[in-house]
């Protein structure tokens, strides 16, 4: 065009500015500096712009200021190797803007600096007319971006030319991002290679195939498919492609699939039993865990599917209910402990947990069960709950063996500082006050007719009440009780007592062994629950009953109870032998020295006497005329002072004899009758003074072979002894014989002797009356029971205060002498003969 | 020698040994004294109320019935008895009680202090 300006003349310039002026095109030239220079009508017309307003730079014709900036960048100053061919921009115009389309071209002349030719397609109507295009795909538009999926579709270059779909928010790209537009999918895709799945679907498209391919792209997976586009004449023109982003979907799958096969190795491990429930709650399938759990075979379970009901004993049925209610509401249920039924009917105890299921097009939810065997589990917690309370129960008894050991040593500590009867039998009440009883009672057999008895109660109020049964004495003849215990030996135990058993009213005695209204009442009063008796034993005798009684407390006396009385009680007993010795010693020493104060009194009597005579016998002599029958008088009667202290001297070497076990029996055969005339008339005469006046019974011949001497020693004693006491009332002396034996009876009518005195006065040393008021060493009676068993016979008395006495002298004919004599007891009335040596 | 002259002479032995009494006896007579006598007090007492108060009463203590301690409790209180002299003549070792302020004549003693003890009179001992 430029070579053709150069050589046309004005008239040819003028018909190509009619040219230009006719054409559509809009028409603009532009010099070095960006100005425009000429413009055509079109571009009059169509900017309704005279040459006054577009003379001017060409940049301020474009209606946006980028495209303004894009202009001026590559028109001031011109820079010809960087214009584009084409251009695209707004065009300013006396209304609105056009969207003009422009050629670039240069034109070159030698005289003069380059002019810039754009000629510009109007493409303002094009534009709208896609825009109604477009608005008309927006509906389509709507619905494919809410597809999770892509849509394109490409030109037979693979140049995008339509894109869609929600899927492209997940690739990353705005939707209707136009920018992809024209793309090709090489560039798209970063790849030159045919093979790649998405290039050589879309070349296979290209060949008439429906081409399916799977991509992962961008950490999603797709699944694609791609089909030829044609045209009206049925030419592929291009491709359409879709994909779909299945990522979720398989990896649900998988997911699924996976744990299906989790369930399926669990099912078939057979560790946990798993049980599927229909909606109506029957069994549907079962691991064979389960099966085997409750006994079922899977034929049963095919014959008829048992219900849950069915399979669970009714007291859990409750729990199901519960468990089906939080599965109702959460989908699964807590674990929870139940027990099934097996086929066997036996009780199966299992752990539960439960969880529902989708199950079915109809919305019915069944569901599954994972349920763990607690058979061994149960064995085991009771075994552990076996072994804990055994543990307990031994922690327990040894907590109970330490109270009672505690209880034991501080009984023996009080036991052993009692040195007194009556402190043992209080200490023994105390001790067992209030670990082992509420209350207590010692009953004592007493030294004589009078029962001791100490009490003690933990409850100070009741103490009151307790003393008042400080004369409560049980009768010795009642079945039960304390009196059962005196007769047996045995403890007696009364675990749960009645109120009838301490009723005044009846029929037999009480469960305490007294019909007396009082003491049972102040023991109902007190409270008796429980009882336990044991006895406190002396040498095979029981000394005393310990009463232990449990009031109103819940304490009922069992056998252990019984094993820790009677370990106490016989502690007890210890210390009442200990305080028996003890006051048994004391009395020794006491009855020693009372015999050592009357032996002096007896030696010193005559002594005195003997003295007076002598000193009298010397005054006499002494006279100038000494009075013989004076002297003769006091010779004789010193001579009888020395006669009596020479007896009593013997008398205490009998009893030196005694101890030592000396005692010298010498048998010969004599007429004990006639002996006995001969000493009861010898000693007449001193009886009748003191107003006993002897009598005596007996047979003309009594012969037998004893110790003459110490015979008639016992003979003697035994008549001084009825004289001394028998408050100058007549004496009776008998005598019976039978072919082997003799019994001699002395009978006075004195003072008496007491039952309780009656055991001692046999003893050494001992006297059943004051020295005060009886002379005598008290041996008479002591040696002559030593000299009567000595020959194998017994000496023993009848007596009550006040009544008399009659001594009873047994002795066979032919004495058995035994070799050693008693030098411990005093002689009891009912003790055996002791042996006895002869020397 | 008057009647009181001879009242005054006599000494009441109460002892229940018959040994003891038939010394003293022979003894105290040797010095012109004459003797009265009892087994125990009952029968000292008996005597007592029976006649006049004699010069001096030698008590035994130990005695069957009656003992020396009962008996000189009753002498005691009686006004008329509780004047006469009481020695006591005892061979009882221990502590003497009531009557331990008395005069006392240990058996064995001999005729010389008896005889001082009866010649010297010794003062009433009732409190």
């Amino acid at each position: 065009m430029a070579e053709a300006a150069r050589n046309t003349t004005e008239e040819e310039l003028r018909a190509l500015h009619a040219v230009v002026d006719a054409t559509r095109l809009l028409v603009l030239t532009v010099d070095e500096n960006g100005s425009v220079q000429s413009a055509n009508r079109a571009f009059e017309r169509a900017t309704d712009f005279g040459r006054e307003r577009w003379r001017r730079p060409i940049w301020e014709l474009a209606a946006l200021p980028n495209e303004r900036a894009l202009l001026r960048a590559a028109f001031s100053p011109l820079r010809e190797q960087e214009l584009p061919h084409a251009l695209l921009f707004h065009l300013r115009t006396a209304r609105a803007w056009r969207v003009v389309d422009w050629d670039v071209s240069v034109i070159h002349d030698e005289r003069r600096a380059p002019t810039v030719v754009l000629a510009g397609l109007d493409q303002t109507e094009r534009q709208e007319a896609e825009q109604q295009l477009r608005a008309s795909d927006a509906l389509q538009r709507v619905i494919l971006d809410r597809l999770p999926a892509v849509v394109w579709s490409t030109d037979t270059e693979l140049r995008i030319t339509f894109g869609a779909g929600g899927g492209l928010s997940a690739l990353g790209l705005a939707m209707n991002q136009l920018a992809t537009l024209g793309t090709s999918m090489y560039a798209y895709l970063h790849t030159n290679d045919s093979t790649h799945p998405v290039i050589a679907a879309h070349l296979r498209a290209l060949t008439g195939e429906l081409a399916p391919y799977e991509l992962r792209w961008m950490d999603r997976l797709y699944h694609g498919r791609v089909e030829p586009l044609r045209d009206a004449q049925s030419r592929v023109v291009g491709c359409i492609g879709i994909a779909l982003d299945v990522t979720d979907q398989v990896g649900a799958a998988k997911a699924l699939e996976e744990s299906e096969a989790r369930l399926q190795r669990l099912m078939d491990a057979d560790v946990i039993g798993i049980a599927f429930w229909d909606a109506g709650g029957r069994l549907t399938e079962a691991n064979h865990a389960f099966l085997s759990l409750l006994g079922f075979s899977r034929d049963d379970l095919r014959q008829r599917a048992p219900s849950w009901q069915e399979l669970t004993p009714p007291e859990y049925r409750a729990a199901d209910e519960r468990a089906g209610a939080e599965m109702d509401a959460t989908g699964k249920c807590a674990p929870y402990e139940k027990e099934y039924i097996a086929k066997s009917g036996e009780p199966v105890p299992v752990l539960i947990g439960a969880a529902r299921i989708d199950h079915g097009k109809d919305g019915s939810r069944a569901s599954v069960a994972f349920v763990l065997d607690q058979r061994e589990q149960i064995r085991l917690r009771a075994s552990r709950d076996r072994l804990l309370i055994e543990e307990q129960r031994a922690r327990l008894e040894t907590e109970l063996a330490n109270a009672r050991l505690l209880l034991l040593v501080a009984g023996s500590k009080q036991l052993s500082r009692s040195m007194r009867v009556e402190e043992v039998l209080s200490a023994l009440a105390d001790v067992v006050v209030p670990a082992l009883a509420d209350w207590s009672c010692v009953v004592h057999r007493g030294a004589g007719d009078e029962p001791l008895i100490a009490c003690a109660h933990g409850d100070p109020n009741k103490r009151e009440l307790l003393h008042r049964l400080h004369g409560f004495v049980p009768d010795p003849n009642a079945p039960e009780g304390p009196a059962r215990v005196f007769r047996s030996g045995e403890p007696a135990l009364y675990a749960d007592i009645g109120a009838e058993q301490l009723a005044p009213s009846g029929p037999g005695f009480s469960l305490v062994g007294t019909r007396d209204p009082e003491p049972l009442h102040l023991i109902r009063e007190i409270g008796m629950r429980s009882l336990l008796c044991v006895p406190v034993r002396d040498r095979g005798r029981v000394d005393a009953v310990l009463m232990l009684v449990s009031a109103n407390d819940p304490r009922r006396y069992d056998r252990q109870d019984v094993v820790l009385a009677q370990d106490l009680a016989d502690r007890a007993a210890v210390s009442l032998e200990k305080a028996r010795l003890l006051s048994e010693a004391i009395e020794s020493v006491r009855a020693r020295d009372d015999f050592l104060a009357v032996a002096a009194h007896e030696l010193r009597t005559p002594l005195t006497s003997l003295v007076l005579q002598i000193q009298m016998l010397e005054r006499t002599l002494a006279a100038d005329r000494p009075e013989v029958d004076a002297a003769r008088r006091g010779v004789s009667a010193a001579e009888k002072q020395a006669r009596r202290l020479s007896l009593l001297i013997d008398r205490l070497l009998d009893v030196a004899r005694l101890a030592g076990n000396r005692l010298a029996i010498h048998v010969e055969e004599f007429d004990l009758a006639a002996m006995l005339r001969d000493v009861v008339s010898a000693y007449a005469p001193e009886l009748q003074r003191a107003g006993c006046s002897p009598r005596l019974a007996a047979p003309e011949r009594a012969v037998g072979r004893w110790d003459r001497l110490r015979i008639e020693q016992v003979l003697t004693n035994l008549l001084a002894n009825a004289r001394k006491f028998g408050e100058g009332r007549p004496i009776e002396v008998t005598l019976d014989a039978t072919p082997t034996r003799v019994r001699i009876g002395i009978r006075d009518h004195g003072i008496g002797v007491s039952r309780e005195d009656q055991a001692r006065i046999f003893g050494r040393f001992e006297r059943a009356v004051s020295v005060r008021h009886f002379g005598g060493l008290g041996l008479g009676l002591y040696i002559s029971v030593q000299i009567v068993r000595a020959h194998g016979g017994s000496l023993r008395i009848e007596s009550s205060p006040g009544a008399g006495s009659l001594f009873i002298i047994d002795l066979p004919r032919t004495p058995e002498l035994a070799m050693n004599v008693d030098r411990r007891a005093p002689a009891g009335v009912q003790a055996p003969p002791p042996p006895l040596s002869r020397n | 020698m008057t009647a009181a002259d001879a009242e005054d002479r006599v000494v009441l032995v109460v002892d229940d040994d018959e040994s003891i009494r038939e010394t003293l006896q022979m003894a105290l007579e040797l010095d012109g004294y004459a003797t009265a006598f009892a087994g125990n007090g009952e029968e000292a007492l008996l005597w007592l109320r029976k006649n006049p108060a004699p010069r001096l009463i030698l008590l035994d203590l130990m005695m069957p019935g009656m003992d020396g301690w009962q008996m000189f409790e009753h002498l005691c209180n009686d006004e008329q008895l509780a004047r006469i002299p009481v020695v006591v003549i005892t061979a009882f070792g221990r502590d003497l009680g009531t009557v331990g302020k008395l005069p006392i004549l240990k058996k064995p003693f001999d005729l010389q202090e008896l005889l001082r003890v009866v010649g010297d009179r010794a003062q009433p001992g009732c409190p």
